[in-house]
């Protein structure tokens, strides 16, 4: 098996499965009971969030765990809109998010609220300007992803989040799924920033909204007391010590790993370019680890099956199309209707090896060559 | 006049379509709106034909439709749509 597809999600590193059995078999009082074995288990996420605040540099934040990003992003779009909404009904978003980020604006606007929705330009990447001449002073809300996950190209979180800070109703939220794990961690972060514990080498069913202490929220769900006020329920204290694991793994020999994934995306990019046929889709200073091509001779989801046929995974992105044959984000990038019908992602890792690159490509121009 | 909008909550051409729409009515209030979820309404899809893209859009007048397209149209494209087909 090849797998290039670690945007959608990776293995769970041994320090994350570990930590989950251990803390599944040892700790397993409720952390919201009061007796010694729930204060026990309460006392170990104390410990886990010290230390994600620690790895991310970010002290004055709440970490709100959730069972993913998808919820993470739920609790802060729709939160931030409920919380504020007699200051106003305006909000920004951009047409790259995740599904999970537009299907609640899709809700917002169903429940009154205006949105503006700003398109990516040639590079893949939102205009900071063009976002700030859009806030009026009914907005409350602006939400944008950090990494997309089709192309790779990045947002300047940090230019945008410096052109808010004018604008004191506004609060800012960013996905950073693609990001955390991915990129050097920021030393700024947006009044909320959610991601997710499997895309960084984690489980799946756990993931957090970080929110900046002075950043209001109402909740979404409601419950007794826990260990936020703003998600209600019994924490997964194995799951948590299990991503804050994770996260510390994904960020231990942290240059190694960079340096790793910037020769295998060298390799990658420059093997796909000498295919006659092929077109490069990720920017220039997309991240290394998503590479977006299309071979306009093959439809997607076609080409997707025979590699997967052939045991190499990769992806196919499908925003607004229930067959998934089509790329909203590449038609609109590139204007061509066939190129975003046959756009592929590739993701790769650290765990990725210069032999299965080559594979790929091996298998990859002989597909090519058999729709000649 | 009616229009027809099936659309998923996940789409951003439905949620930019669903917004133009909301700003065109409020030019046009005589227009109703009315709303399909692709994913929860399955069975009250009406004439799905063989659009594979979304938002698909309706136009009816007097029960009867007069114009359909798929994914995305301006403002200013659906306004133009709005003056040659006055109700």
């Amino acid at each position: 098996m090849i797998y290039l597809d670690y945007s959608a999600t990776t293995p769970p590193c041994k320090k994350a499965i570990v930590c989950f059995e251990r803390e599944s078999e040892r700790r397993y009082g409720n952390p919201n009971s009061l007796h010694a074995f729930g204060m026990e288990a309460r006392l170990e996420i104390e410990s886990s969030t010290k230390k994600i605040k620690k790895i991310l540099g970010n002290e004055n934040c709440e970490i709100i765990y959730t069972s993913g990003a998808t919820e993470a992003n739920n609790m802060a779009i729709m939160g931030t809109a409920i919380k504020k909404q007699k200051q106003g009904k305006h909000v920004i978003t951009t047409s790259e998010e995740h599904p999970s980020v537009t299907a609640c604006f899709s809700r917002l606007v169903k429940m009154g609220y205006e949105v503006d929705i700003i398109e990516a330009k040639k590079d893949g990447r939102i205009d900071p300007e063009e976002l700030e001449s859009l806030v009026r002073p009914d907005t409350i809300l602006v939400s944008v992803v950090n990494v997309n996950s089709e192309i790779g190209s990045v947002n300047d979180i940090e230019r945008i989040g410096n052109i808010l800070k004018k604008y004191s109703q506004v609060t800012f939220h960013s996905d950073m799924t693609q990001a955390i794990g991915k990129i050097r961690l920021p030393k700024y972060y947006p009044d909320l920033f959610t991601f997710s514990g499997h895309k960084i080498y984690g489980l799946k069913g756990i993931g957090c909204l970080v929110r900046n202490d002075k950043t209001v929220l109402e909740p979404i769900l409601y419950g007794g007391a826990s260990v936020s006020a703003y998600r209600p329920g019994t924490p997964p204290e194995p799951l948590i010590v299990s991503f804050a694991a994770a996260l510390e793994d994904a960020y231990s020999k942290f240059l190694l790993k960079e340096k790793k994934i910037a020769k295998l995306n060298r390799i990658l990019i420059e093997g796909l370019e000498s295919l006659d046929g092929v077109l490069l889709n990720s920017p220039d200073d997309a991240i290394g680890q998503i590479i977006n091509f299309s071979f306009p001779l093959l439809k997607a989801p076609v080409l997707q099956k025979r590699l997967s046929d052939r045991g190499i995974f990769v992806s196919t992105q499908s925003a607004c199309c229930f067959e998934k044959t089509y790329s909203r984000l590449i038609n609109l990038l590139f204007g061509d209707m066939d190129r975003a019908e046959s756009s592929i992602r590739v993701s790769i890792s650290h765990l990725t090896s210069d032999r299965d690159i080559r594979t790929f490509l091996d298998v990859l121009a002989m597909e090519i060559e058999s729709c000649r | 006049m009616q229009i027809k909008m099936i659309g998923a909550m996940w789409c951003p051409s439905c949620l930019i379509m669903r917004s133009r729409i909301r700003k065109l009515i409020k030019i046009h209030p005589e227009i109703a709106l009315v709303e399909y979820d692709f994913d929860m309404d399955r069975e009250k899809i009406p004439e799905f034909s063989d659009a594979k893209i979304l938002p698909i859009i309706i136009f009816e007048k007097d029960g009867r439709e007069t114009f359909r397209f798929v994914g995305e149209k301006s403002v200013s494209e659906l306004g133009k749509f709005m003056e040659e087909n006055p109700k």
